[in-house]
């Protein structure tokens, strides 16, 4: 199930590594099939 | 780059009577999305569960890429391609979307053949990049790499694949993540062509790993807000939904057996198991409904149907599998005794036990399988039959 609290995660990677692309390197973070889950039940 | 391969906002691919809680789910996935940044979300299967009318209302930062789907006239739908600019290079985001288990009459999907040549003759002399988002078959995809070497990077939406390291496959690399948000991949890659393809014969040309989305990592502020904002509005629906006249067809579908209504739950079997059922009272099952309290979630249709016992008051038990594949609004009006996974819920064949005070003492055996309807490994992935039942407080 969907951790998007946690997506913080994210934001914090992808800032650093937008930060580190370098001229000769794409970092790409992907995901797929969520499938509408957001929250744990209980 | 943030790119997301497809099927994010439904978890069936048919329209059933949660589809007014999905949308609103749908929509608050896709402003979080917003959020984080995504630079692009491929239509996946899943995505058309509501028709092309909610996809298209949520055209905001993030657009939607399918290269496959098209008006019966042939236009285009949603972004064929995207060229992104960063830094110094061009990404090409081209996407191939699934055919969904029933289609709608206002699009098709052209064949991936086509689709591809037409799309890469468009932008393979200007991406020095190009990404594919896919929710084909895995066996298409495997061709697709072999036979379009113009595409470097395949992302793929197949929800039953798992994670999947990337994998070099003709001249593209080939990856997914397991379904439902546990996991992020992070992949660098260098980029010109030049340098790409022979990069990929080299162990160590590109980076890969990925991130568990765990419980434990630190939260967002926002991001919380927003999943309450979420979840308030689906419990109003949920709650309109309760205080509904209920329709003729309900009342046929949910006959009544012959005897109590509490037949069906535990009160039936206190009597003579007072000792397990005071055990299951204070059980994960016995406290499944408080569970959803403590969330305020009890009236989520998707979460319901494995924190109650359902509403077939009948010797043959509604079965789990069954509430799974068809919530209802009926899960929103049961006797406060069904709000618990109750004896009967696991002990097929305790109603006629009960209705014969006993004397019928055939009950079929706790399978892996009937458990796994809810613990499956998407919900629970620490679930192990074996030691988990033996820690059943209601087997003492």
């Amino acid at each position: 199930m969907l951790r998007l609290l946690n997506l913080l995660a994210i934001l914090l990677l992808s800032s650093s590594c937008l930060a580190n692309n370098s001229q000769d390197e794409l970092t790409i973070i992907y995901s797929n099939d969520l499938m509408g889950e957001l929250e744990p039940c209980g | 780059m943030l790119l997301d391969a497809g099927n994010l906002l439904f978890a069936q691919d048919r329209q059933s009577e949660l589809l007014q809680q999905d949308i609103i789910t749908a929509k608050g996935i896709y402003e979080i999305y917003e959020q984080f940044g995504y630079q692009a979300i491929g239509v996946g299967p899943y995505d058309l569960t509501a028709g092309l009318a909610p996809l298209l209302e949520l055209s905001g930062g993030v657009p939607w890429v399918s290269s496959n789907i098209v008006t019966k006239k042939g236009d285009y739908i949603f972004q064929p391609w995207l060229l992104i600019d960063l830094g110094q290079h061009t990404i090409a985001i081209i996407a191939l979307t699934g055919a969904p288990r029933k289609m709608s009459d206002d699009y098709q999907l052209l064949d991936w053949r086509e689709s591809l040549a037409r799309v890469l003759a468009q932008i393979s002399s200007d991406a020095d990049v190009t990404i594919l988002l896919s929710s084909l078959e895995l066996n298409v995809n495997k061709q697709i790499a072999e036979h379009f070497t113009d595409i470097d990077l395949v992302f793929t939406a197949n929800r039953r694949g798992g994670n999947r390291p990337p994998k070099l496959l003709g001249e593209a690399l080939v990856s997914q993540v397991q379904s439902r948000g546990r996991y992020l991949g992070v992949l660098t890659v260098p980029t010109g062509k030049d340098y790409l393809k022979t990069a990929y014969q080299n162990p160590d040309g590109f980076r890969h790993r990925l991130i568990a989305l765990h419980p434990s990592l630190e939260k967002s502020e926002p991001i919380d807000r927003k999943i309450v904002e979420i979840q308030k509005e689906i419990s109003k629906v949920g709650k309109r939904a309760k205080f509904q006249p209920v329709r003729n067809t309900e009342l046929e579908l949910a006959p009544k057996a012959p005897g109590s209504t509490t037949l069906m739950s535990h009160e039936s079997c206190v009597d003579c198991h007072q000792e397990t059922v005071a055990n299951w009272i204070r059980s994960p099952h016995g406290q499944s409904y408080q569970a959803l309290l403590d969330k305020k979630q009890q009236y989520n249709l998707r979460c319901l149907p494995c924190h109650v016992t359902g509403p077939d008051n009948s010797a043959v038990p509604y079965s789990q599998e069954t509430l799974l594949r068809k919530p209802d609004n009926r899960l929103l009006r049961l006797d406060a005794d069904l709000l618990a996974v109750s004896c009967i819920a696991c002990h097929r064949g305790a109603g006629l036990h009960a209705e014969t005070n006993g004397e019928l003492r055939y009950l079929e055996d706790v399978t892996a399988e009937l458990c796994i309807s809810c613990h499956s490994s998407e919900r629970n992935p620490e679930f192990k039959f074996v030691e988990m039942t033996a820690q059943l407080p209601c087997k003492r």
